[in-house]
């Protein structure tokens, strides 16, 4: 896992409010700290959520320069 | 055009299936008031062996499946194999399908089309959603919950409507791309949680097999 993608999927975490849960499939459902411990933790969980949250702002990005 | 009669299975054995579970109200509400006969296998009904029967005796058009997936299997009532792929994806065939469940789009779907499946929609990835974790017991009052119940419950509502199967999609998509527009215009605490969800939804939602298939 690269560590910059690691420390922006967990600044992307600590910005998501406390009463809220994250579905994840058969991961089951997590909440922010929850979901901080496994990208630290570098668990299936934690890559998981490292690939999304990156193709995320990949995808995010490649629109963004469409438009322009 | 299939028979006028709708197969959905609905676990609820976790918080992700108890708001799948819920969610699936408003389709049967919906199809009862469309007069389509509802087979609903709901919490322990939701196995494979109930399943099989329904889908052999009954030979519903329409099938809806919630609850977990992978990329080759789907899941009912404490997570035990309700289909799996190279196993029995046939009992599917002649059947519009559609699985709010993670990732069996992947494999299991387009097993399902060459065993004869007309039309399966489903999710290449993990199928995401946000809750109000303060309402679990009362999901049908979760307002942001509900955000990814609208936009997945038109899929079969539009189908009992009498549209094609691409139609029933874009409708999905075009309420995802609104919910997004939404979302980003509206900057609230959950916002970014929220948008994340539906972006990864919108990217992993696909269709195999007959887009112009109809229901009914």
């Amino acid at each position: 896992m690269i560590e910059d993608e690691k420390k922006l999927t967990i600044a992307r975490l600590e910005h998501m409010p406390a009463h809220i849960k994250l579905a994840i499939g058969s991961f089951g459902s997590f909440d922010k700290w929850e979901l901080m411990q496994a990208v630290k933790d570098e668990n299936p969980l934690g890559n998981f959520l490292v690939n999304e949250i990156m193709e995320d702002v990949r995808s995010f990005k490649k629109a963004d320069k469409n438009d322009k | 055009m299939t028979n006028n009669t709708m197969l959905i299975t609905r676990p609820n054995h976790d918080p992700e299936t108890c708001y799948l579970y819920r969610w699936s109200e408003d389709i049967i509400n919906f199809a009862h008031s469309k007069n389509v006969d509802v087979f609903d296998l709901s919490d322990k009904k939701s196995n494979r062996s109930d399943f099989e029967s329904y889908l052999n005796k009954r030979k519903p058009g329409l099938v809806i499946i919630n609850g977990h997936g992978t990329e080759t299997e789907i899941l009912g009532q404490d997570n035990k194999v309700l289909i799996k792929a190279d196993d029995n994806e046939d009992v599917l065939e002649s059947k519009i399908v559609y699985s709010r469940t993670c990732a069996s789009a992947k494999i299991l779907g387009p097993k399902c089309i060459d065993s004869g499946t007309i039309a399966f929609i489903g999710y290449t990835g993990n199928f995401l959603f946000v809750f109000n974790s303060s309402k679990v017991s009362n999901p049908e009052t979760d307002e942001i919950g509900n955000i990814f119940a609208k936009s997945t419950n038109i899929i079969p509502i539009s189908l009992m409507k009498g549209n094609k199967v691409e139609d029933a999609v874009s409708k999905s998509v075009q309420i995802m791309k609104e919910q997004i527009d939404y979302y980003s215009a509206n900057d609230t605490l959950e916002s970014p949680t929220i948008l994340f969800c539906l972006r990864r939804n919108l990217v992993h939602q696909i269709v195999h097999g007959d887009k112009q298939a109809i229901f009914n």
